[in-house]
């Protein structure tokens, strides 16, 4: 007759591992990703403000980002200062460095290039004034005053 | 009746390829992070001096907001939850800017409103010259000036809308109108607003 577990113990059974460099790969996929939609870090404290009827900026690509806020290392003082890509950037500068931008975009989207400011909420309002006033000397005329979406209380 | 020493069957691996990608297609999706979302707007071209126009006085809505963030709108004192209700009366002329306090109507010409007069017929006037004037301080916090802005662009939405209503029967939305349809809303309600560079 047969043998019943004759030997007490069953091997146990492999794992397969045919697949690991599949799961590696959609790892790695998503860390491609993740790295390439980055954003700089910080160097700012940047508290957007809330408003219901904000608009989604569809095309990543025609984006870029400022960011205006007070610096987050007190060395740089306590004034709100305007960070783009790692970097504060002086006032005088944001012509040269907007141009510098555009010219770095493909040659059809350049003149739908989008400029997002995330703007800290206790920014006064001098420094937005200053950076639109040179948005608008650098030819950056589409902006965008970057929000948090908020549902409308009233209707 | 005699049985070989059986091994355990291995595990049937070739569906975990599909788990792989469906958790790669997973983390693709929910990682499109955080989309920018911001109220936008279109600058005016910089020119070196500034540019002067003639606007009557009856087309402007001026919105005023000081250092101590007190809003103004036209002339008084009020508060920001009543903005949009007022700028909605401003453009439609109603309430207190009915008749000659409110801004004019112009007939639209079907050259320069192809879709406004295919829908609205010939004869339709629209509040065109109008213009909402925001002016700030430098003082002003980013915080009210969002608000501000806020309520005036929430004004136009809220009359495109109901236009959109009683015209189609439908929200004012990209994917229930088609793209006549919005831009003849667009033009029926323009929005003009005007931000006047922060005052010391």
């Amino acid at each position: 007759m047969g043998k019943f577990n004759k030997g007490g113990k069953k091997e146990m059974p492999e794992l397969n591992t045919s697949s690991l460099p599949d799961l590696v790969f959609s790892i790695l996929f998503f860390f491609m990703c993740i790295t390439h939609m980055r954003e700089e870090t910080a160097k700012v404290l940047v508290n957007t403000p809330q408003a219901s009827e904000v608009v989604k900026l569809e095309n990543k690509s025609l984006v870029t980002t400022v960011l205006v806020g007070k610096p987050k290392d007190k060395k740089y003082g306590v004034e709100s200062l305007i960070q783009f890509n790692d970097d504060f950037l002086d006032i005088e500068n944001v012509v040269p460095k907007m141009t510098q931008q555009r010219q770095s975009m493909k040659e059809v989207d350049q003149p739908k290039m989008q400029v997002s400011m995330k703007i800290d909420r206790d920014t006064k309002m001098g420094v937005v004034t200053e950076l639109k006033t040179q948005l608008r000397k650098a030819q950056c005329l589409k902006i965008s005053y970057s929000a948090k979406k908020q549902i409308r209380r009233n209707k | 009746m005699a049985r070989k020493k059986r091994k355990a069957p291995s595990i049937n691996s070739s569906s975990s390829a599909d788990l792989a990608f469906t958790l790669l297609i997973f983390f693709l999706v929910v990682t499109s992070m955080d989309t920018d979302e911001g109220l936008t707007r279109l600058l005016p071209r910089w020119t070196e001096e500034d540019t002067k126009m003639e606007i009557k006085k009856r087309n402007i809505l001026n919105v005023l907001v000081n250092a101590n963030n007190d809003l103004m709108v036209a002339d008084d004192v009020a508060r920001v939850e009543d903005l949009c209700e007022k700028a909605k009366n401003f453009v439609k002329a109603e309430g207190d800017y009915a008749g000659d306090r409110g801004p004019e109507y112009i007939q639209a010409s079907a050259e320069k409103y192809p879709e406004l007069v295919q829908y609205f017929g010939a004869d339709v006037k629209i509040p065109k010259n109008h213009v909402i004037s925001l002016q700030s301080d430098y003082g002003t916090s980013y915080e009210m000036y969002i608000k501000v802005q806020n309520e005036l662009v929430a004004a136009y939405n809220q009359l495109r809308n109901e236009l959109a209503q009683s015209k189609f029967g439908k929200p004012y939305d990209e994917e229930e109108l088609s793209k006549e349809e919005m831009q003849a809303i667009k033009d029926y309600y323009p929005m003009n607003i005007s931000e006047a560079n922060a005052k010391y």
